[in-house]
């Protein structure tokens, strides 16, 4: 008899979930290289009173069954890992892809991760390193007197030393790409590990193989969109409130029977 | 006793019933895929009075009919359509389902948010394999997949296989099974489609209209309130003055 209300409950969890990650998202609108994410919902089991089938005499079958569900449940929650916009920075260590694939950086602890943010800097050696100071994997280490770097769309990098006209390559760009990307897990500061649903990582060379191009001088801004989430959030809360009222509506209800006769 | 107070007390009942099945599809209104429920409900156990031989009545006096629950029945309708940019989300364009292989046998959805699991196999969100047409996993070799519109799986832009995506001829046959999938009744027979209609990128959204629900939900509790009207005019008016009255030496 109660079976409404544990399934009203479940809906408003599944809800209130939805609104976390969308929250999540919409903190993340200006995050450099942030790739939107999406609750996933499924049904849960069914109460089957009756199956479909199920004969009724010994000619005839019952058409349908009678099967009450109990609710909703999170299943998964999906990174969308679609191309964010470019903003312009000029600056010679901010880097986007576009395509497909990640940056690989080297972890305090040894372990490569893997980011869509392309915003490098310098170190105090000249190592290329993320804003929270983890290197590029592999390593690029600009020589502390080059002029300027130039880095091509298929990752070679090379630098220009005063009172020179050559350049000199310093090393090649190689990013990593998954064959399911929703499949890593996002561990903060715009990064990524790999996990055993996404798969190994696959490392090539940037414009080959469906690798992505890297251009210079711009960096890739959130693929979270305002008005999506602002829509999704709406949907969320509508849910919300109408779940809430299947509950109110239940307790009513219940109010009555237990009151019968008064 | 009084047969009304049964017929009520019937009707009680089952509108709690359909309350189950409504909360049911509310809780479901962002699960993709989702098919809402129906409940309807019969009259059973008629008893009419015993027609007086020789009178024709005009009117047969049906009493203590009740209502039951006859069934759920699923709407299969389409739920709306919408486009999220990520290429495993696959949604079927009007009738069909894909067929999953779980632990317990083949079911089949309409639930396509597919994930790539450890072993390069296409798995729902649930992680039950998808089966291609010779009820195969889908493995997917290269680093790429991509699906075309008539289900046809390419990784790397090689040919790999298509997907299975069948139909029922009595699709009330199937049954839900929790996770977005369901199992066919016995002789339900599957028609496998040649040409379906595969939409990457989309996702189906669940069907359920909050609209109707609501209106379902006040109907629900109004409907209540007039059967616990009725009961209770039968318990503290009908009942009390029949025991307390009747009789009574004036």
């Amino acid at each position: 008899m109660l079976r409404c209300l544990y399934s009203a409950a479940t809906g408003m969890q599944a809800q209130a979930m939805n609104v976390d990650v969308i929250s999540h998202n919409l903190a993340n609108v200006n995050t450099t290289g942030f790739k939107k994410s999406r609750a996933e919902f499924e049904d849960l089991l069914y109460q089957t009173v009756r199956e479909p089938g199920a004969k009724s005499t010994i000619n005839t079958d019952v058409p349908s069954g009678i099967q009450i569900g109990l609710g909703a449940r999170p299943v998964s929650v999906n990174k969308i890992y679609t191309q964010g916009n470019f903003k312009e920075t000029g600056g010679s260590l901010d880097l986007v892809i576009e395509g497909d694939g990640f940056f690989q950086v080297t972890m305090p602890d040894g372990t490569v991760a893997y980011t869509r943010a392309g915003s490098f800097s310098k170190d105090s050696t000249g190592r290329v390193v993320t804003s929270d100071g983890y290197p590029m994997e592999p390593p690029l280490t600009i020589p502390a007197d080059a002029t300027s770097v130039t880095i091509g769309t298929d990752g070679t990098t090379t630098v220009t030393s005063p009172g020179s006209t050559a350049v000199t390559e310093i090393g090649t760009i190689q990013l990593a790409k998954f064959i399911n990307p929703s499949g890593l897990k996002s561990i903060g500061k715009n990064l990524f590990t790999q996990t055993s649903a996404s798969g190994d990582a696959v490392l090539g060379t940037p414009g080959l193989e469906g690798f992505g191009t890297i251009s210079q001088g711009f960096v890739e801004i959130s693929n979270v969109d305002i008005v999506e989430e602002l829509i999704e959030m709406i949907v969320a809360q509508r849910a919300y409130e109408t779940n809430s009222r299947s509950v109110r509506t239940a307790d009513e209800m219940l109010n009555r029977a237990i009151n019968l006769g008064r | 006793m009084w047969s009304g107070y049964y017929t009520a007390a019937s009707g009680m009942v089952s509108t709690l019933t359909q309350l189950d099945v409504v909360t049911n599809n509310l809780a479901n209104m962002t699960t993709p895929g989702f098919k809402k429920d129906v409940a309807h409900f019969q009259t059973a156990n008629y008893r009419t009075e015993p027609e007086t031989p020789g009178e024709e009545n005009l009117f047969r006096r049906i009493l203590n009919s009740q209502s039951t629950l006859a069934g759920t029945k699923t709407d299969f309708s389409s739920g709306p359509m919408v486009s999220t940019g990520r290429n495993l989300d696959l949604a079927i364009q009007g009738e069909g389902f894909f067929v999953v292989r779980t632990p317990q046998g083949d079911r089949y959805t309409r639930q396509g948010a597919l994930q790539i699991n450890e072993k390069g196999e296409l798995v729902s969100a649930s992680g039950a394999q998808l089966l291609d047409k010779n009820n195969a996993p889908v493995t997917i070799p290269g680093n790429t997949v991509h699906f075309t519109e008539n289900g046809d799986v390419f990784s790397d832009g090689v040919y790999v296989t298509a997907l299975k995506v069948v139909k029922f001829d009595k699709p009330e046959g199937l049954s839900k099974e929790g996770t977005g999938l369901y199992t066919a009744a016995q002789g339900t027979k599957e028609t496998i489609l040649e040409t379906p209609q595969v939409r990457s990128g989309t996702l189906e959204k669940s069907n359920v209209s909050i609209e109707e629900a609501m209106g379902d939900l006040i109907r629900i509790q109004r409907t209540f309130e007039f059967q616990e009207r009725v009961m209770t005019t039968l318990l503290n008016d009908v009942a009390r003055k029949t025991t307390e009255e009747v009789g009574r030496p004036t």
